[in-house]
């Protein structure tokens, strides 16, 4: 091994070895893979002089250490705090390998097609060419370890009509004293009028520290839409890395719900390319924080063509000495002509050492288009406070739900009514003076 | 009921109050009059215990206790009810569940069992047809999306669903036209008992033709500066509030 590699790299060689026997052996998927690793550690880890990692460069990024989760699918249970959703699909993956046991059968439906990468690869690996749909940038990096090491992985593709609700679970476990590195990944492909709800959740098994490095590879194409629900519940002592890329073509629509409530560090990679005529792309991101639980989302919205749209909403609640970072850019092309862009931040602190870090950016290179943004960060509404208290309402209480109804107002756009009660839900339950709102969620 | 002497008050670095001294018995009704200005909304927010401003000196007994120096939900829970001149919109938080929490905060205050689910949607849907409120109103956010008049009949279902023993209702009559206007002082005047005194703070007396109150202050620069019976209200309504402005700075 080479002394000089930090513990991260170092980390990745060691997996190197111990994956060449357990990941797949065929001969194609094997230089996909190697290839990934080696631009990954021919980039290397971001260091301080992107601006854009400089908070994780701080966290200790580079000193971290993590070893592949073996597989442990006999002993895998559903952990709590999964959704009931009437009528999904759901597929479970356990340390990233697929889990029929735990899954439910898949939906019949004439439109949809709901596999592991595993069956999608057997049945075209052709595509394997193009599983690995990023630069080297440092915003899209972890992309290519996820593709040095992602075991198996959930493809949906729907094509002509509406799918069934779709619930993809991606469980964590852990293991001995290193932090056990899980490599999640889905694939969605929509096209001919097609829509569909899909919901990714990424959920912990257990205590004891994790690392996982997730990727979301996304085309919305020909008058189709396509909702993505992310929730991210990790436990407390689990780090995760996440890119996500889509493709958004004529008249479509790709809307990302980002809802980040669990994790010490979660950070999201967002990237979508408006291609088509018409298309738009949506992100409605929350993040929870407290303790010293880190967040990040970090958007990129390309207008690259006439008449698209975008909006960006985003909230975060931090508490106690927790961190919020979101970095949101918008880019229209020469000659995107006529686009319309939306963003719109708004960050609650809730304690003194709580911080926000908010960066809307917009660059335009182009006339006639209407983009506009607004950032806020405060405290609780004292008009709101004071109204609750005027009514009796206990001032624990008062803080309890207006910090409910910051976040529910963004919750209120999720796609399915029962999603948006269960996440509430979900989300509730992660607030301080949860005890006290319980009559109201 | 409430005993206001010599109250001094400011906010940041002005003051407003500057020596209000007001007594209001149980089953009376005031009205506080004045111009623009002159103190009267600071008068109903010092009282439900706003925050932000500062006493300086002065007292106010409610029921002989120091007001003062209850924190605001202790003051409602006590009976004292403020009614917005401009209710606040708390997107997210239900109209109804905010008005079960408050009544059931009132009801354990006065040793009172909570009300259960079915009771409490009788007793609310009872005063909703008395102010004459839709019943999407039961699922809708506090005043989130509520004409002005709506928001002014939600503030009266509140007094009435919470039966306080001291109301103080700051402009409830601004921004209503004439039906919604007798449509809130129908409701106040069913709240009207021996033993509940009301506040109306108002800058017009034509609330007062529906709401007949016994006894009428003017208030100016920051003090009460005439009492009288309802003919004051009259009187005001005629010659405007120049002719007493001058007595204010005198006194």
């Amino acid at each position: 091994m080479n002394a000089g590699l930090s513990p991260f790299l170092a980390s990745v060689e060691r997996a190197q070895t111990q994956a060449a026997g357990a990941l797949a052996t065929d001969a194609e998927a094997q230089r996909v893979r190697r290839a990934a690793r080696d631009r990954f550690v021919a980039a290397g880890l971001p260091n301080a002089r992107d601006e854009n990692w400089k908070y994780l460069i701080l966290r200790g990024l580079a000193r971290s250490e993590w070893v592949l989760a073996p597989s442990s699918a006999a002993e895998a249970r559903a952990p709590e705090g999964l959704l009931t959703m009437a009528g999904a699909t759901r597929l479970v993956f356990v340390d990233g390998r697929f889990n029929a046991r735990l899954s439910s059968p898949r939906m019949a439906s004439p439109v949809t097609r709901i596999e592991t990468l595993t069956e999608l690869y057997a049945r075209a690996p052709e595509l394997l060419a193009s599983a690995v749909p990023v630069d080297d940038r440092a915003d899209t990096r972890f992309a290519l370890l996820n593709t040095a090491f992602a075991m198996d992985g959930a493809s949906v593709e729907i094509a002509g009509g509406e799918s069934p609700l779709i619930y993809l679970v991606f469980i964590a476990t852990t293991g001995g004293t290193s932090a056990q590195a899980t490599f999640p990944r889905i694939r969605i492909r929509a096209t001919r009028g097609a829509s569909s709800t899909i919901v990714e959740h990424h959920v912990a098994d257990g205590a004891g520290s994790r690392f996982v490095n997730s990727l979301a590879d996304i085309e919305v194409d020909d008058s189709s839409r396509v909702d993505l629900c992310r929730l991210h519940t990790l436990a407390a002592d689990a780090r995760q890395f996440d890119t996500l890329r889509a493709r958004v073509g004529a008249r479509s629509t790709f809307a990302l719900h980002s809802l980040m409530v669990g994790g010490d560090i979660v950070r999201s990679d967002v990237d979508v390319a408006l291609n088509g005529a018409a298309a738009a792309g949506q992100i409605n991101g929350l993040m929870v924080t407290a303790g010293t639980q880190h967040h990040e989302l970090h958007a990129e919205l390309r207008h690259a063509v006439p008449h698209t749209t975008s909006r960006t909403h985003v909230r975060s609640v931090v508490n106690d000495s927790g961190r919020s970072i979101c970095n949101s850019k918008v880019i229209v092309a020469p000659g995107a002509r006529g686009s319309v862009s939306e963003q719109n931040f708004r960050n609650l602190l809730l304690a003194s050492g709580a911080e926000a870090d908010t960066r809307p950016q917009l660059e335009i290179n182009n006339e006639d288009v209407k983009c506009s943004h607004g950032a806020s960060t405060g405290r609780l509404d004292p008009n709101m406070l004071f109204y609750l208290l005027s009514r009796g309402i206990d001032a624990a209480m008062a803080r309890g739900l207006l910090t409910y109804a910051f976040v529910i107002d963004l919750l209120k756009d999720l796609p399915v009514d029962e999603l948006s009660r269960t996440v509430a839900r979900r989300v509730a339950g992660t607030l301080p003076d949860r005890d006290l709102i319980k009559d109201f969620i | 009921m409430l005993s206001i002497q010599n109250l001094v008050v400011s906010i940041g670095d002005r003051r407003i109050l500057k020596g209000l001294s007001l007594e209001v018995g149980a089953g009376e009704v005031h009205a506080i009059m004045g111009p623009n200005g002159s103190g009267k909304s600071t008068l109903a927010q010092v009282l439900a215990g706003r925050p932000e401003y500062t006493i300086h000196s002065g007292k106010v007994l409610y029921k002989g206790q120091d007001l003062l120096a209850l924190p605001p939900e202790e003051r409602a829970r006590a009976g004292v009810f403020l009614g917005f001149q401009y209710p606040v919109e708390i997107p997210g938080v239900n109209n109804v569940y905010l008005l079960k929490a408050a009544l059931n905060a009132v009801r354990k205050h006065r040793g009172l069992a909570e009300l259960d689910a079915f009771e409490f949607l009788a007793l609310v849907k009872d005063k909703m047809r008395l102010m004459q409120i839709d019943e999407a109103f039961l699922s809708r956010a506090v005043n989130e999306g509520f004409s002005g008049g709506e928001k002014k009949r939600n503030e009266i279902l509140q007094l009435l669903v919470l039966e306080p023993e001291l109301a103080i209702l700051d402009e409830t009559d601004s921004g209503l036209d004439i039906d919604a206007l007798k449509v809130v002082a129908h409701g106040v005047n069913a709240t009207r008992r021996p033993d509940r005194a009301i506040l109306l703070v108002t800058h017009y007396q034509r609330l007062l033709e529906h709401v007949v109150p016994d006894r009428v202050h003017v208030l100016t620069d920051g003090r009460i500066v005439r009492s009288g019976d309802r003919t004051l209200a009259l009187e005001l309504e005629r010659q405007g509030y120049d002719w007493l402005r001058h007595e204010g700075r005198r006194a």
